[in-house]
């Protein structure tokens, strides 16, 4: 991986853009832009409530931040995007680089102009740092920060459907929109949660804030202490500087992982289900760390319990939508196991495997991350937290939590199945509606005060969601009133037709293929059948 | 090999020996491009084993790829790269040294003769230049399979003779190339095996003599004769005493039918021509060719 200088995706990218002259062309007008910049702050030094240097170096760094994560985004994105629509890319998957060095080499290499950019702004941050603006330490690791965030962006670019041009239904403009929310996140979301306040301080809102960017570390730069950008974690407060790099790192490498299983195989889902049970595992306790860090947990024990069970749930379900195999998956698979039924360790690991068992690995990683992340600790070290965490509520949070998991789980798998295409899309429609609906419906529900509060419909609707459960133990939207047994027969009902459908579309595509195979007349050529590789 | 419902191939089993020109004969989404993907590791079968130069390709296609080579009929280059700056990124994708690049590079543009065209920029070369690039780029890394879909599509006549002497230095060296086109009489010229695909169905496969012979349905004869004076009823009565001759056409003056017999025994029916006074314009025999055999084995009506 170390060795991306003699990646040829690299070396070309740099042979090209350096032939045009494009890096030095922006280098030339950024460092223009910022000479004004000091100028036009230097004019009007008085006016500034802070420093002149730090002014300039939040500024410089800021903005060439957001530029070179928009740069970086971008060409990778058109680069990607191009490949797949010219298929050109179908040279590339042909010859002796790995699908990991071809995508590490698009994410070093297409952002060349990028990274330019920000080893243009080094004489600044030297002047800067010269007057003041923030300590040597701080400044180098700003500097180490805007270069992973612009990896990490690059990286994100490569998320790109590969399907062929060709048979793809895909409009024009359709796989981009990603990018598109990306810059719209970077550009609008991002200084909006840092003008209101509570986004900045030791809140939920930090954590993402000072885990996928340096604008927590700015923020506080600005208010004169760049050390107060911390990520809460039970009882650490780690600096944001230090701990988003290796983890703006973590989600380029993995993003770069994914396209590589991509183009590896088309056809398999996004995500592997080691992988996701990886990724559970560490995003359950980044969540358990944060819910009871004590600034953070504010709420009562129980309610840091149920704020991770949803945090828990909504993780899990995207982890769910990227692994669940599609129709076409799970067809080959019955092809080439000649329509055997999968074994429970198939089911486990096995990427075109039903999700089954899956779903019980997911409600297992977030009971033991809850127990050992937030019940244990709130036992052991009763700080401000009130009293323990009791067994019954740990024992509700459980059995409310799988059963969410499983019923919404089977019903992915199922729309899965069933459509060819666009089933997981389906899936995720009809699951958000059923997370998102109840969740703003209790949250309208608790604000307005509806005419109908009284009457009993309300707790009706919310009753067909599964998910209303966990958001109504909540302790701001307690007043739905949601009973245990409506909850545990809504349940079983949508796991056991789920099942029943997917079950009799699984037994009809096994004797489809048996049939086939028979009068092919491979079930009877032993060698043959033992030579054909079975999936992974 | 399916996609979604519908079925692009089905129970193929098909061997390439090394050294061999194989030449995939199908029309129209007979599945030659699906089947050449699946070889290429560009696309993953329903069911099935593939090996491609004895690598199981599914298994390991990261071994299979420096092995092989593929070319298609639909396909883009980077249209901002020079000549050189293409092939010297495909060597180096392949793993070429250093110390071999420049060379090989030289001497796959000769092979193409683009050698003046080394520093030009790719969107400014014809089709034709394109295509011979992109074959250059299939020869870089010496590859002992080459995948070809299509190749002489864009190529103007010219060009056509020029590939077919490309495709011939190959197998000189040993090359085993499988080559899919339209153009049928030309594969006779080069290929030493073909395929007949059909709806994603095997329907012959063989060496092109063989396939030749076992499948050649006679002679067709083309025998004109002076209209008027009931000649051409003459002709035909006469034609039809014979045992030797079938499946008789009248066109105007001209009579069309299919000789059973052998080569020989033409001058026979010469001679009864003559000597029953049917004035003869002329008498020409043909063979069966390629096109013929492809056209009656897919059920195809002749042009």
């Amino acid at each position: 991986m170390l060795d991306f200088w003699n990646n040829p995706m690299v070396v070309t990218a740099l042979r090209l853009k350096f032939r045009k002259g494009s890096p030095g062309l922006w280098c030339v007008a950024l460092v223009l832009a910022l000479l004004c910049l000091a100028a036009i702050l230097a004019h009007n030094a008085d006016g500034l409530s802070v420093p002149l240097g730090r002014m300039f170096f939040v500024c410089m760094v800021g903005g060439v931040t957001a530029l070179c994560g928009i740069i970086s985004l971008s060409t990778v994105s058109a680069s990607i995007r191009s490949e797949v629509t010219e298929r050109t890319l179908d040279f590339q998957r042909i010859v002796s680089l790995s699908p990991w060095q071809i995508f590490l080499g698009k994410a070093i290499g297409e952002p060349t102009v990028g990274y330019f950019l920000i080893l243009s702004t080094v004489p600044f941050a030297v002047v800067s740092w010269y007057f003041g603006a923030a300590s040597g330490l701080a400044t180098c690791l700003f500097y180490v920060n805007m270069l992973t965030f612009a990896f990490m962006c690059a990286a994100i670019g490569t998320l790109h459907s590969l399907k062929d041009p060709g048979q793809s239904k895909v409009r024009p403009g359709q796989s981009g929109s990603g990018v598109g929310w990306v810059i719209f996140v970077m550009i609008f979301m991002v200084p909006n949660m840092m003008a209101n306040g509570a986004m900045s301080s030791n809140s939920w809102g930090a954590v993402p804030l000072g885990l996928f960017t340096p604008a927590l570390g700015l923020y506080h730069l600005f208010h004169g202490n760049v050390w107060r950008a911390v990520v809460p974690f039970w009882e650490l407060e780690i600096p944001a500087l230090l701990v988003a790099p290796p983890f703006q790192v973590a989600v380029a490498l993995l993003s770069i992982r994914l396209m590589a299983r991509r183009l590896e195989r088309p056809n398999r889902p996004l995500l592997s289900k080691p992988i996701a049970y990886g990724l559970l595992a560490c995003f359950d306790l980044l969540l358990a760390g944060v819910a009871m860090h004590e600034r953070v947990a504010s709420q009562a024990a129980n309610d840091v319990l149920w704020h991770f069970a949803i945090g828990h749930l909504l993780f899990s379900f995207v982890l769910i939508l990227m692994t669940t195999p599609r129709q076409e998956m799970l067809r080959r698979r019955v092809w080439r196991v000649q329509a055997r039924r999968a074994s429970g360790k198939e089911l486990l690991y096995a990427d075109r495997t039903p999700i089954n068992a899956m779903l019980l690995v997911v409600a297992f990683v977030g009971c033991l991350v809850a127990m050992l992340g937030i019940v244990a600790p709130a036992a052991i070290w009763p700080t401000t937290l009130g009293p323990p965490i009791s067994w019954e509520a740990l024992v509700e949070m459980v059995a409310i939590a799988t059963l969410v998991i499983l019923s919404y789980g089977q019903l992915i798998q199922m729309f899965g199945a069933l459509v060819s295409s666009g089933g997981i899309a389906w899936g995720a429609v009809i699951c958000l509606a059923a997370v998102i609906v109840p969740f703003l419906g209790a949250i309208i529900w608790t604000e307005s005060g509806l005419a109908f509060q009284d009457s009993g419909l309300a707790d009706a609707v919310f009753s067909l969601s599964p998910m209303s459960y966990v958001v109504s133990k909540l302790d701001d939207v307690r007043r739905l009133d949601l009973q245990w047994p409506f909850l545990v027969a809504i349940s079983v009902i949508y796991y056991l037709f789920s099942s029943r459908i997917l079950g009799q579309w699984q037994s009809a595509q096994r004797r489809q293929v048996l049939a086939k195979l028979t009068q092919m007349g491979v079930l009877a050529n032993k060698a043959e059948l033992e030579s054909i590789a079975t999936p992974d | 090999m399916e996609y979604g419902d519908k079925v692009a191939i089905e129970n193929l089993s098909l061997e390439v020996e090394q050294g061999e020109v194989f030449g995939l004969i199908g029309p129209n989404g007979a599945g030659k491009t699906t089947l050449i993907r699946v070889l290429a590791t560009l696309l993953e079968p329903t069911f099935g084993n593939v090996r491609v130069a004895g690598i199981d390709v599914l298994a390991d296609p990261l071994s299979a790829h420096p092995r092989m080579a593929y070319m298609s009929d639909f396909f883009s280059l980077y249209e901002n790269m020079l000549v050189w700056e293409y092939l010297d990124h495909f060597a180096r994708c392949y793993g070429v040294e250093a110390d071999r690049r420049e060379r090989l590079i030289d001497e796959a543009l000769e092979l193409v003769s683009l050698e003046v065209r080394r520093d030009a920029e790719i969107s400014e070369l014809s089709r034709g230049m394109r295509q011979r690039i992109c074959f250059a780029k299939s020869l870089l890394h010496e590859p002992q399979v080459l995948l070809l879909d299509e190749p002489a599509s864009g190529l103007d006549p010219a060009g056509r003779v020029e590939f077919r002497e490309m495709i011939k230095s190959l197998h000189a060296m040993g090359r085993t190339v499988l080559i899919s086109s339209h153009i049928l009489t030309e594969m006779t010229e080069f290929c030493t095996s073909i395929g007949i695909l059909e709806q994603g169905q095997l329907l012959a496969s063989g060496k092109v003599g063989d396939i030749l012979s076992q499948l050649k349905s006679g002679l067709q004869l083309k025998i004109e004769t002076v209209a008027g004076d009931g000649n051409v009823q003459r002709l035909m009565d006469l034609l039809d005493a014979w045992d030797q001759t079938e499946q008789l056409v009248v066109e105007d003056s001209r009579i069309c039918c299919t000789w059973r017999g052998e080569r020989l025994e033409l001058p026979a029916l010469h001679r009864a021509i003559v000597e029953a006074n049917i004035p003869l314009i002329s008498l020409a025999a043909q063979e069966d060719d390629l096109e013929d055999i492809y056209m009656r084995i897919s059920g195809h009506k002749t042009s």
